[in-house]
């Protein structure tokens, strides 16, 4: 169905395409340069893994795909830990998320195009899903790119704030992958707030690619995702009073 | 930001395609809902037609659908995809899975124990709602390239007023201080256009009032002047005829005041003719190479009378276009300062060829050169190596080269400084484009 594929290509388009624009905010002089780099970086990885996802598929008990996932979302958890604490903008940890990011985004539309559930309804409705998806997640990055650039320019530390639940959503995200293996134990939900936003609504979408919004978390995930964002609020704040003295 | 018309475009294009698309999936949520009655009601309505026309024989009922008829629990008639067993024993409708697929269920009961069991697949439902709604979906999709050319040509129109103005005022020469005028101005640019069309008429009163004021006092302190010289060559004549002598040189001394003070009047005037912001450059074809000789034929007394040996070398003809007032002004103030700083019985050498699109002049002389440090410096108005006690007791004002400088930003040339091919020396190299 049209709507299957609209909140499939979007969910798995919306993260990327968040971090992406955040990440070009923290690059005021390279923009365009970083830009390509991300797209070609991206692509280039995903075209070299595509023809062995059937393989990749089925190492580790068939978690093979879960296990590279989790490997990307710890990848750009300590990237983004980088920028955090990092006293200029540095350009490889920037480049690492949007690698790591556009990798699982793109093996993921990859998987829904050519097998799954994509396959049930090719035809018009599956590209005009797609179509409509795409259209929604570059409308959303353009508005959230001029939405950072307004909140750089009052304060330009919210930028480096703005990071912080990127990366708690890394480490839930990972945790949830962790208990979908089952290496972690899967637990029972600490609530379910999908009456007030549903996670296959558009805010629930939006508010999954910004932060991993979870209307049925567990307490694992939450404590992860909490756990994130305090240490690196933490650290992030430390640094930034650090830079601050040294300036002053 | 960087560009307003590039945010307003993006912006707008942006929420048009969010909201458009976004009402789109609305819609066709709230359509598909509606398909899933209309289909639920047909299910009912050919549950109803096949009860009227039961016969144990009667043909395959609608293509495409299971139907059973049992009484009492027993069937009685099922059609070609229905199973052998019941389908649901559940009134109304539900959702049931065999022959590997999804059936949607409709269940409805009638007299003496008959009941009738219609379904249809979900899947072939879905792919008639979905043909149906997404034709509706695609002329928003398509109107959507024209929704946003019309947004960049109407946000590119509203802002042209603003891209006028700054065309204009990028546009505009140093001294170009007219008011700006646009052929619409709309109302948020008024008071823009009316302040800077007034910041330009009181700079251009400005720069009038400085350029009088410059040009007056030289030419009124040369009048004075002229007599002051005058009547001293006559006093010194008059000495001279009485046989007095000037022991503690103080004649000789008023002499080379007056003719410092005249030299700087002279050259106060050239600079403020030649600055960029006041000279009316009168550009032709001139042959830099004859420009030069005659220049040095100019200043042949001043270099026999210092017995400095002069060479002209390079190209025979060097067309360049540019000002002849200006280029000899050049020629003659570089020559001039390599002269009067060469010590006696010095060599000059001037060279001049093309290089890529560039005409070049080069002037070596065997001076005492100046350091390399003060080579910035030396180009500012007033500024003399070694200060006002300068070490070779030259008169000069310190204007020389600052007027050089001028006359090759007027040309769009560059100018640079390097020491002489001889064992010391300055060499001065000016570029002019082609």
């Amino acid at each position: 169905m049209l709507i299957n594929t609209v909140l499939l290509v979007t969910r798995e388009l919306l993260p990327l395409l968040l971090v992406l624009v955040l990440m070009l905010q923290l690059q005021p002089a390279q923009k365009s340069r970083f830009l390509l780099l991300s797209v070609l970086l991206s692509t280039a990885l995903v075209l070299l893994l595509a023809p062995w996802l059937a393989l990749l598929t089925q190492l580790a008990a068939g978690n093979g795909l879960e296990l590279l996932f989790i490997g990307c979302y710890s990848v750009s958890l300590l990237a983004l830990t980088a920028l955090l604490t990092a006293k200029a903008k540095p350009f490889m940890p920037a480049l690492l998320v949007i690698a790591a990011q556009g990798l699982i985004c793109g093996i993921n539309i990859l998987l829904y195009g050519l097998t799954g559930i994509g396959s049930v309804d090719k035809g018009d409705s599956y590209w005009l899903g797609a179509l409509l998806a795409l259209g929604i997640g570059l409308s959303i990055a353009v508005l959230w790119f001029h939405l950072l650039d307004e909140l750089k320019r009052r304060t330009p530390a919210l930028l480096l704030v703005m990071l912080l639940p990127v990366a708690a959503r890394q480490t839930s995200e990972a945790l949830a992958l962790l208990q979908q293996t089952g290496w972690l134990p899967g637990g029972q939900a600490l609530w379910d707030s999908s009456v007030v936003i549903s996670e296959q609504s558009e805010a629930g979408v939006f508010l999954q690619a910004w932060f991993g919004y979870e209307a049925t978390p567990d307490l694992i995930q939450l404590t992860g995702w909490l756990l994130t964002l305090i240490l690196l609020s933490a650290l992030g704040y430390r640094c930034y009073i650090r830079r601050v003295k040294n300036e002053l | 930001m960087t560009s307003v018309r590039r945010y307003l475009i993006s912006v707008l294009i942006a929420v048009l395609v969010l909201s458009s698309f976004l009402a789109a999936l609305q819609s066709y949520r709230l359509s598909a809902e509606r398909a899933r009655e209309l289909f639920d009601q047909d299910l009912q309505l050919i549950a109803g037609a096949i009860w009227q026309q039961y016969d144990v024989n009667m043909p395959q009922p609608i293509q495409g659908l299971a139907v059973q008829l049992s009484r009492h629990g027993e069937l009685k008639y099922r059609s070609e995809l229905a199973p052998q067993a019941v389908i649901s024993w559940a009134q109304g409708y539900s959702e049931q899975n065999f022959a590997g697929k999804r059936w949607r269920v409709f269940v409805q009961s009638g007299n003496n124990g008959w009941q009738i069991m219609v379904a249809q697949p979900l899947q072939q439902r879905l792919q008639l709602a979905d043909e149906l709604i997404t034709a509706s979906i695609y002329p928003v999709v398509l109107s959507l390239p024209v929704q946003a050319l019309l947004i960049w040509l109407i946000v590119s129109r509203a802002l042209w007023p603003l891209r006028s103005l700054s065309a204009q005022l990028a546009s505009r020469k140093a001294n170009e201080l007219s008011p700006v005028t646009l052929e619409q101005v709309p109302e948020e640019l008024k008071q823009v256009l009316q302040s800077t069309n007034q910041l330009f008429e009181r700079l251009s009163a400005t720069f009038a009032r400085e350029k009088r004021f410059a040009s007056d006092v030289a030419h009124e302190l040369r009048t004075p002047l002229s007599v002051l010289e005058i009547n001293l060559h006559n006093a010194l004549t008059r000495w001279q005829q009485q046989g007095l002598s000037d022991h503690d040189e103080t004649m000789l001394a008023l002499q080379q005041g007056v003719e410092r003070m005249r030299q700087l009047i002279e050259q106060i005037m050239l600079l403020n003719r030649t600055h960029p912001d006041n000279f009316q450059a009168k550009t032709r074809l001139l042959d830099w190479v004859a420009l030069c000789r005659q220049v040095v034929s100019e200043w042949f007394s001043q270099l026999e009378q210092k017995q400095h040996s002069i060479s002209i070398e390079g190209d025979e003809h060097l067309m360049v276009k540019a000002d002849d007032f200006a280029l000899r002004l050049l020629v003659s103030n570089l020559l001039g300062n390599a002269i009067k700083y060469t010590p006696a019985g010095g060599q000059i050498r001037l060279t001049l060829h093309k290089s890529r699109n560039k005409a070049v002049l080069v002037i070596e002389d065997s001076g005492p050169g100046i350091p390399p440090q003060e080579y910035p410096q030396v180009f500012n108005r007033f500024y003399r190596v070694g200060g006002d006690r300068h070490q070779f007791a030259v008169p000069g004002a310190g204007l020389g080269l600052a007027i050089v400088k001028d006359i090759v930003s007027l040309h769009n040339g560059s100018i640079h400084l390097a020491p002489a091919g001889f064992a010391s020396g300055l060499k001065v190299t000016v570029e002019l484009p082609l």
